[in-house]
């Protein structure tokens, strides 16, 4: 079996066209692990709107990836802390130290990055 | 209530501006497709508005699935019990008449 | 592009080339390039062609962008298709076959 890793390492995007496709592979019964980095954790945001008006909130996308079978969620903790985001993110996604991201990244046999 | 107060919908019969929805205009998207809505299909149409409100996204069968065991039991969610409310295509139709957008292609 | 010839040179595949999110308008058809440059989309068409790789868009990325074939012109009632063939319009389910059938998945 592939083990797939959606590595989000850029801040969000106005469609959360990254997310989608992790919740895509995970739909088509690969397995999926998420890691947010980076400018990535800004993603993970609380209280984050929509990007444009009508638009979808990245955080309410974020809460419907275990609906949607991604339940491997990590970030890394360096990141969290140097965006100051150690108290806003939804604690279903586990922190990891930068070391334990590395491992991730190293582990997985494919690699996006977004 | 007559057809021609149904509000726009596009070819494949969702609705053109989702803010027109209402109970009456949910009825008639029913009729179209030949189902008559007890509280039974009220109970889903509600769960897949829930749905959308907390996550902003129309779910596909599985979301919707896993939504509906957490939310009203594994009875309710297996799909034997939606294909019966909903014929053919749970997710989609449920959406189409619940007033949400069309389920995303690939979710 | 020198990276999919090279991949053949050297005895490799290709499963497909998969366009996401902006790389969507690679397959535009109204893009017209520079004098004296090659058109992306043309670009693409020969390689894929001279190698048999197919080229797929995410469709919902596509249409997001004002992408569309004959197919989904005519269901959103537009006036014209901006992509055509070799191009196709495919849902990720097309991506998940292709990592799940791949030994390597390179991204760009």
């Amino acid at each position: 079996m592939t083990s797939t890793l959606i590595h989000i390492v850029s801040a969000p995007t106005p469609e959360p066209e990254p997310l989608e496709l992790a919740m895509a592979l995970a739909a088509f019964d690969l397995p999926v692990t998420l890691l947010f980095s980076g400018a990535g954790v800004l993603w993970l945001k609380q209280d984050l709107k929509a990007l444009f008006e009508g638009g979808k909130a990245p955080s309410r996308i974020i809460k419907a990836l275990p609906m949607y079978d991604c339940e491997e969620l990590y970030v890394c903790e360096t990141s969290l802390a140097r965006f100051g985001l150690q108290d806003n993110k939804p604690a279903f996604v586990a922190p990891v130290s930068a070391e334990a991201a590395r491992d991730l990244v190293v582990a997985s046999q494919h690699c996006l990055r977004f | 209530m007559t057809h021609s107060t149904l509000p726009p919908v596009d070819k494949d019969g969702f609705l053109v501006n989702l803010a027109d929805w209402t109970p009456e205009v949910a009825q008639q998207l029913a009729l179209a497709d030949n189902i008559e809505l007890t509280p039974e299909h009220w109970e889903i149409i509600e769960q897949l508005q829930a749905f959308y409100r907390e996550f902003d996204l129309s779910p596909a069968m599985r979301p919707l699935s896993k939504y509906l065991k957490a939310n009203l039991g594994p009875e309710k969610a297996s799909s034997i019990y939606l294909l019966k409310l909903f014929p053919g295509s749970p997710a989609k139709l449920g959406a189409r008449i619940a007033g949400l957008p069309r389920p995303e292609n690939c979710l | 592009m020198d990276f999919a010839r090279a991949i053949y040179r050297s005895g490799h595949c290709l499963n497909r080339v998969f366009f996401y999110q902006d790389a969507v308008l690679c397959a535009n058809t109204r893009i017209q390039a520079p004098q004296g440059q090659a058109g992306i989309a043309d670009a693409w068409a020969q390689c894929a062609g001279e190698y048999g790789f197919p080229l797929q868009l995410c469709i919902a990325n596509a249409i997001r962008r004002g992408m569309v074939n004959e197919q989904e012109n005519e269901r959103y009632q537009l006036d014209g298709a901006t992509v055509v063939e070799p191009f196709e319009l495919c849902g990720l389910g097309e991506m998940a076959e292709a990592v799940s059938q791949s030994d390597r998945v390179v991204q760009f």
